[in-house]
Formats: structure tokens, sequence, C-alpha cells
């Protein structure tokens, strides 16, 4: 029987922020600008081969609903790569209406961080493989972050590394990180906290907020630690498409899916 | 004329698994009726979450007995993820539970090494050496499928893995085929093109 030691895939992983039913992109996660169906870009996305879509409720955990059902039951009609949705999940029954309509997997930020054993819950009933913990940090200070909630709106005072310490210990599956200081600028990620994170973390891992050039994924591809980039203006402002963005990071890694 | 069933036992992304499916028979159904799985062309057992879980799923729907009627058949069946695991004889996932127990051997945790970079869960796209066998990828190219799993079958018979990948320095048994049985601890209907042909394939079967 042969064996092959697999490579280790960086996920390009297409991140889609909505509102009502609209795919839509603000800058520091706010200033929220109307794109489109987001059917017909997560489509796109997947004919382009992408690794994995986020659909990220932006405006849920502050209204509490959530408007994820509709696109999600349409999107896993033709789009076959795991499908991870969030935003304004409180409860078991809220994340079961995500699984029974088409996600792969459902992102907790606002609600874990008000009452934490909601991890733990979560991911006895679903399994900790299918419960990814979204953190929004925002820079303090040097080297020192601030977990918000509700889409970048609200701080709470908790410490970002000691908030991913706790989630990992209390059963997330997976870390979604976003800095709400780069989201949607286009100015790279900031690699300091992308290196904090890597080093604390022992989940799969995907970073997010800043992609704006190829040569921003070049400086965290050699982290083995980090396992996907998400990329949302970039693509949704058609800078370049996924298999182009992939052909490129080609030309200097092993670490990309074709 | 094939008819295709899609065992539901109400854990699981039954909602992608009938998508793919439908993608190339319009004749695929979801349901837990004995008269309908025993009379289907194709069978597949889906699942995603916990082995207790599915077991006593199975067994309070009594689809126990229609899934082995059917195993004992000669018409092709596909289990995957936690659908591949059910068949096995137990499993150690929060406790001890007995399987289906009809395939041999056990599902275990996988664990890691104390310094490995790897990470649990496994969640993400692996490469497989798939071995010469009645689904046909292309000689020994390399396959890439999604996984998302903290566990895996270890089957008593070695010789029914068909292909497997390393973690850490174990090895991770992850498509299975034991006469009509086909198992995939990836899942098929999330790996993209790759994922559809395989489900293609197993429908011409």
């Amino acid at each position: 029987m042969g064996n092959i030691k697999s490579k280790n895939y960086l996920r390009i992983v297409a991140r889609l922020d909505i509102k009502n039913e609209n795919l839509i992109k603000g800058i520091h996660l706010e200033g929220l600008r109307k794109l489109g169906d987001p059917n017909e870009f997560a489509k796109k996305y997947y004919d382009e081969g992408v690794d994995e879509i986020i659909y990220m409720d932006s405006v849920a955990s502050l209204y509490g609903r959530n408007s994820l059902e509709g696109i999600l039951e349409k999107t896993v009609k033709n789009v076959f790569v795991p499908i991870t949705a969030g935003g304004g999940i409180r409860s078991i029954d809220d994340a079961r209406k995500m699984f029974l309509n088409g996600a792969d997997k459902v992102a907790i930020n606002s609600a874990a961080l008000k009452n934490p054993k909601l991890i733990s819950e979560l991911a006895n009933t679903f399994g900790s493989q299918s419960i990814v913990i979204s953190i929004e940090a925002k820079s303090i200070g040097k080297n020192k972050w601030e977990s918000y909630i509700d889409n970048g709106r609200e701080r709470t005072g908790k410490d970002v590394i000691e908030w991913l310490r706790q989630s990992i210990s209390l059963g997330a599956g997976e870390i979604l990180i976003t800095s709400i200081d780069r989201d949607g600028t286009l100015r790279g990620f900031d690699l300091d906290l992308i290196e904090n994170i890597s080093k604390n973390s022992t989940v799969p891992t995907i970073v997010s907020g800043g992609m704006g050039k190829i040569s921003d994924i070049e400086k965290i591809i050699k982290d083995d630690n980090i396992n996907a980039v998400a990329i949302a203006a970039f693509i949704h402002y058609k800078k370049m498409q996924i298999n182009e963005i992939k052909n490129e990071l080609n030309q200097f890694t092993d670490r990309i899916r074709f | 004329m094939r008819k295709v069933v899609i065992v539901d036992y109400g854990l699981g992304n039954i909602l992608s698994v009938k998508n793919a499916f439908s993608m190339f028979e319009k004749n695929t159904l979801v349901s837990n009726d004995y008269m309908e799985i025993k009379n289907a062309s194709h069978l597949i057992v889906p699942g995603v979450g916990s082995f207790s879980e599915g077991i006593k799923n199975l067994k309070k729907k009594q689809l126990d007995l229609p899934i082995k009627d059917y195993f004992n058949s000669e018409k092709p069946i596909l289990g995957i993820c936690l659908g591949l695991q059910l068949f096995f004889s137990s499993s150690e996932e929060f406790g001890h539970h007995k399987g289906l127990d009809l395939i041999k051997g056990e599902v275990v945790r996988i664990n890691k090494y104390k310094d490995s970079n790897e990470k649990l869960p496994i969640i993400g796209w692996k490469d497989l050496l798939i071995e010469d066998c009645k689904i046909n990828f292309e000689k020994n190219i390399k396959t890439t499928f999604y996984f998302d799993h903290s566990y895996m079958v270890k089957p008593n018979n070695p010789e029914i893995i068909k292909g497997q990948y390393l973690f850490d320095e174990i090895s991770v048994p992850s498509f299975i085929i034991n006469e009509n049985f086909i198992g995939c601890q990836f899942h098929p209907e999330k790996s993209g093109k790759i994922g559809l042909n395989l489900i293609n394939q197993f429908l011409n079967l």
C-alpha cells in the first residue's frame, strides 16, 4: 500500500459578509457597502477553485436575527466545498438550523464571549470539528489586542490571546481571527497579531482582515501553524480571481491545492 | 433504473449530500423507510457528529436492521465520515460504544506527537494515494479530499484500506473498499470536482 505525506495545504477561503440578503463589505467591519447576490459570488469563487466559503451575517447579533438560512440552502445546490456560517448564533437550536440548511461549520463570537459555556455545549452536541470560534481583535498597544463583539462594535475588555486559549480549552475546533484594524483596508494582515495567534493556537487557524496583494500571503505562508487565509474585499472588488491568486502563490509555495 | 437512497438518521449534512448525488441522478431521495432502503440501487449512509449519537439514532429509528440487510446484499453502499465509522465493531469516542459490527475493527482517537505541528481536529485538504480498485481515478494520480475529523477507523484486515494519509507518522485509513461497501473518511460532497467524480463513479457501480 502506498503512503504519502500530504502537503500542509493553506486553505484559500472566500469570506462573504452578509447584511439582509446582500453581500456587503465595509472597512474595519463598518460602513457597509452593498455588492450583490451572495450566491452568485459564492458560485463564482467555487468555479475558480476556492477551498472554502465563510458566510458572516454582519448585523445578526446586533438585531437578534439571522438571514443566512435561505442563502445557505441556495448555495449548497451548486457549491461543493465546505461552508461556515456565522453571525447571531446564540443557542444549540440556532446552530442546528444552520447545519440543516447546509452549513458544515458554525462560527460563534458574541454569544460565546457572553456565555463561554455555550462553546462546550455546541462541541458536545455537534463535535468540536464543526465549531469555529470567531475572534474580532482590535489593537490596544504593542502586542496586545482586545476582543470585540457585535461585528466590531462593542468592546469586551477580554484579551485576545487569553480568550483564544480559553475557547480552545472549552472545545473550539477551529479559530477564525479577524483584525478589525485591517478589515477592508487592503493594507495587509496584522502580522504581529498573526504571529501571536500562531504561537498559541493548537487547533486549525484561519486569518482574516487586510489581504490586499499577493505578497501579503507570501509573508505568512511560511508559518505552518496558519492553516487558512480568508479573503474578502480583494476578491469582491475583483482585484484578482481565486484561480489567479492560487497560480501566483503556487510559484513560491507547495501549499496550494488545485 | 437507479434509485439512490440517503439514510436519514437525524445527523449530518444531508442537504449537501443529496445535492451532490442529485447532480448525477435525479432519482435521489432521503429516507428512513425500511422498504425504500431495501429497494435502493445505491445506498448512502452520511454522517457528521459523535459515534454514540449516531448509533443511538440508528437504533431508535430502527435503521440498523435494514442497513445490515442491505450490506449483505451485493448492491453498492457508501459510508461517509461518521457513516463509515458506524459500520465498525466499536468506537472509543466518549466511552466505549458498539457499532454495527459489519466490518471488524475499531474506531480510535487520533493522537499527535508532543512537538508536532499537526492540528487536531483535522480540518482541511489531504492528499491520498489511492490503490487500483473499482473506483477509477487516473492511475496513481494524487487525489486531494476534504477531511473534518478527530477519530479514524482501524480495520482488522488492512487489505480493505485503499487510501490513507500520514498524520505525524500515523497512517490514517481514509478510503475503504470491502466488497460492495465503500467508505470515505473524507467528504466527497465537499471535495470539489474530484469528490463529485468519486460520487459519479460510485453511482456507475
